[in-house]
Formats: C-alpha cells, sequence, structure tokens
C-alpha cells in the first residue's frame, strides 16, 4: 500500500487492526510522517474551527423575507422586456411577410373593384352576356376580303387559263346588289359544284 | 448530520398547500446551505447570491420531492450544483473583465462575521480553499468541515466512492501545503 492510500486511511479510520498497529509504528520511527499527519489534522480541525464561528443573527432572520419579497416581485413581473421585444418583432416580421405576399393580387382586385363600380349594375348584366355574332365587318375590314377574294380568283384563273382580271372588284358592292333568288341560286349551284 | 426526523411531515405540509411548511424547511437549513455555499465561493456576497438560488429550487422543485434520498442530502445537492455554476459564471465574467476588479475588496467589507479577532485567518483560510479546484473543494468540504461519509457525498456529488477519497487527499495535501507555507 502506498503512503499516501495509508495516510488517507488513517485519517478516516479505515486502517484495519493490523495495518494501524504497523502504521502506527512506523510513525513512530518517522518523524516527517508524524509532523505530516499533524498538518493534516490541524488543516481540518483549523476549517472546522470556522464553522463554529459567530454570524450576525440578523442576516438569517432576513433570508426568508428577503426570499418572499424576491418570489412576490417575480409574481408581479408581468412585463418582461425581452418577451415584449420579442412579440413586437414576430407581429412586424408577420405583417410585412402577408403585406408583400398579398401585394400582387390587391392591385388586379382594385382594378376589377374600379372597373365594377363605374357600371351600373344592368351594364355588367349586359357586359358579361356579350354575344359577338352580330358584330358587322367595317369598311377597311371589306377592302381587305375584296383584295383577299380578287387575289384568289386570278390566282385560280390562271391555273384554268381563263383571260379575266378580277383586280379591284368591288365584291361586296356586287353582293348588295344581287336579288335573294340570284343569291340562293348561286348558293344552290356552289353547294352543288363542291367549289 | 441534520436531524432529518420531521422533514418528511414538513414536505407533505408543503406539497398539501402549507406556505409556512417552506418556512420551516428553509430556516432549518438556511445556516448549512449558508456556509456550504460560502465555502465554495469563498465570501460573504457570493454565498448570499447562492442561498437565494438555492432557495427557489428548492421552493419550485419540493413538491416533486419523492425521497429517493433525503431531504438534507437533495439541499446540499442543489447547494453544490448552484454553487459550481455561480463559479463558472463568476470565472467567465472576470475572464471578460465584467466582474469589478474590486470585488475582494468589497466583500472583504461586506461580511456577517461578528468574529473580528478571528477574521483575518478565517479570510487566510477562505483563500487558500479557493485555489484548490472546484470538485476537489467540495468533496474537502463535505468530508473534512461537515464530516459527512464518503457514500453521503457520493448520493450528493454522484461520483464514485474511489474517485472521491482520491479527490479529498489531493485536496488535503494541496491546502496543507499552502497553509504552511
Amino acid at each position: 500500500m502506498k503512503t499516501d492510500d495509508k495516510i488517507r486511511k488513517y485519517l478516516d479510520g479505515e486502517l484495519i487492526p493490523e495495518e494501524l498497529s504497523a502504521f502506527e509504528k512506523e510513525m513512530e520511527n518517522s518523524p516527517e510522517l508524524k509532523m505530516s499527519i499533524e498538518n493534516f489534522r490541524s488543516t481540518i480541525k483549523s476549517y472546522r474551527d470556522i464553522s463554529s464561528s459567530d454570524l450576525q443573527k440578523n442576516y438569517f432572520n432576513n433570508i426568508i423575507p428577503e426570499f418572499r419579497k424576491s418570489i412576490e416581485k417575480k409574481s408581479k413581473k408581468s412585463f418582461s422586456p425581452a418577451y415584449a421585444f420579442g412579440s413586437i418583432f414576430v407581429i412586424i416580421i408577420t405583417a410585412a411577410i402577408i403585406f408583400f405576399m398579398n401585394k400582387d393580387g390587391s392591385e388586379i382586385q382594385e382594378s376589377n373593384d374600379v372597373f365594377a363600380e363605374n357600371m351600373l349594375g344592368n351594364e355588367i348584366i349586359i357586359y358579361l352576356s356579350s354575344d359577338y355574332s352580330n358584330y358587322d365587318l367595317l369598311d377597311e375590314d371589306d377592302f381587305i376580303i375584296d383584295s383577299l377574294l380578287s387575289s384568289e380568283l386570278n390566282l385560280s384563273a390562271a391555273n384554268f387559263d381563263l383571260q379575266y382580271d378580277f383586280a379591284n372588284i368591288n365584291f361586296n358592292s356586287i353582293f348588295n346588289n344581287l336579288s335573294d333568288e340570284d343569291f340562293d341560286g348561286l348558293y344552290s349551284e356552289l353547294i352543288s359544284k363542291k367549289f | 448530520m441534520a436531524d432529518t426526523s420531521d422533514d418528511l411531515e414538513l414536505v407533505e405540509s408543503y406539497v398539501k398547500g402549507d406556505e409556512s411548511a417552506f418556512n420551516r424547511i428553509a430556516l432549518k437549513y438556511q445556516q448549512r446551505i449558508y456556509w456550504h455555499a460560502r465555502r465554495m465561493t469563498g465570501n460573504h456576497l457570493d454565498a448570499d447570491e447562492v442561498v437565494q438560488e438555492v432557495l427557489l429550487v428548492m421552493y419550485r422543485k419540493l413538491k416533486g420531492f419523492e425521497f429517493k434520498s433525503s431531504l438534507y442530502t437533495w439541499i446540499y445537492r442543489i447547494t453544490t450544483t448552484r454553487s459550481i455554476n455561480f463559479i463558472k459564471r463568476r470565472a467567465v465574467k472576470e475572464l471578460f473583465s465584467l466582474e469589478d476588479s474590486n470585488k475582494d475588496f468589497q466583500s472583504g467589507n461586506i461580511d456577517i462575521l461578528n468574529d473580528i479577532e478571528n477574521k483575518e485567518e478565517i479570510e487566510k483560510l477562505e483563500k487558500i480553499l479557493q485555489k484548490v479546484p472546484a470538485k476537489q473543494r467540495e468533496v474537502f468540504i463535505l468530508r473534512a468541515i461537515d464530516g459527512m461519509s464518503y457514500e453521503e457525498i457520493s448520493e450528493i456529488t454522484g461520483k464514485s466512492i474511489g474517485g472521491l477519497k482520491s479527490n479529498y487527499f489531493h485536496a488535503l495535501k494541496k491546502i496543507t501545503e499552502m497553509m504552511n507555507r
């Protein structure tokens, strides 16, 4: 057994009788060992003596009242700066996210709302149920159709070696001068020839 | 060792809602809590802070106390843990110079010791104790000063008995060396 271990066991009273008598003999023969044991004991005694030092009783009388006071303060303390700042921050961030997410959608919605506000109730119904089948062609449209039809007929005449010039013919005026009977006759002839 | 005979009764009363039972428990153990905290931290001001922390932990956790250990051991465990945490916090503050450099001077002036004659000697012993690592100091206080068995210390600290014996003797040797310089 090492000396340190023996000293600790001796101080702690853990040595068995045979070990104890052997260690006491060793101490008698070694003033150094005896001195170190005395020093260890003196150290322990010094620290134990502090515990019996006289302390101000007033301090101990106030420990519990002080504690109770701090508990009451904590329970009353409804405002926590950290919590308040945290809450404000979360609200701002949430509001900003909602604002930016709805920005585009709200613009479209807004223009629709303005448009609807400028129309009366009956106008909205008519607007929504508009039928474009009665849409009349304008003069510019007639001219385009005439020129397209002329070029188509010229191309066909060339294919069949016909000496006709279909350019600059106002087909619309011809259609307007035709009687209903002529129109029906032409229509049925075209259908029968699968033109 | 503390007289633990009425601890169960006091805890039961507190759990049932008797607030005065907590005051009686605190009154019974306050001196032990204070001395343990003072030896661990080395001065009155810090010890006072630890005492208030310990009482707060006791107040919050006592209702869940199941008597798996004695109340006395449980309170020591809280005091030891709180003291070590306090020492760590203090070390960090000192490292970043957040702590007032005149703290030693201040704490020397603010004390509750009536023993003026031995004040110097007591301060010397407290300073020496602070030079020992916290884990060794903890065992030294519990064993040499409070006279606890290694089994009790093991229950408080959660350390093995072999390790505690070794730590205790290392602390005793260091402190004795410093005292005889």
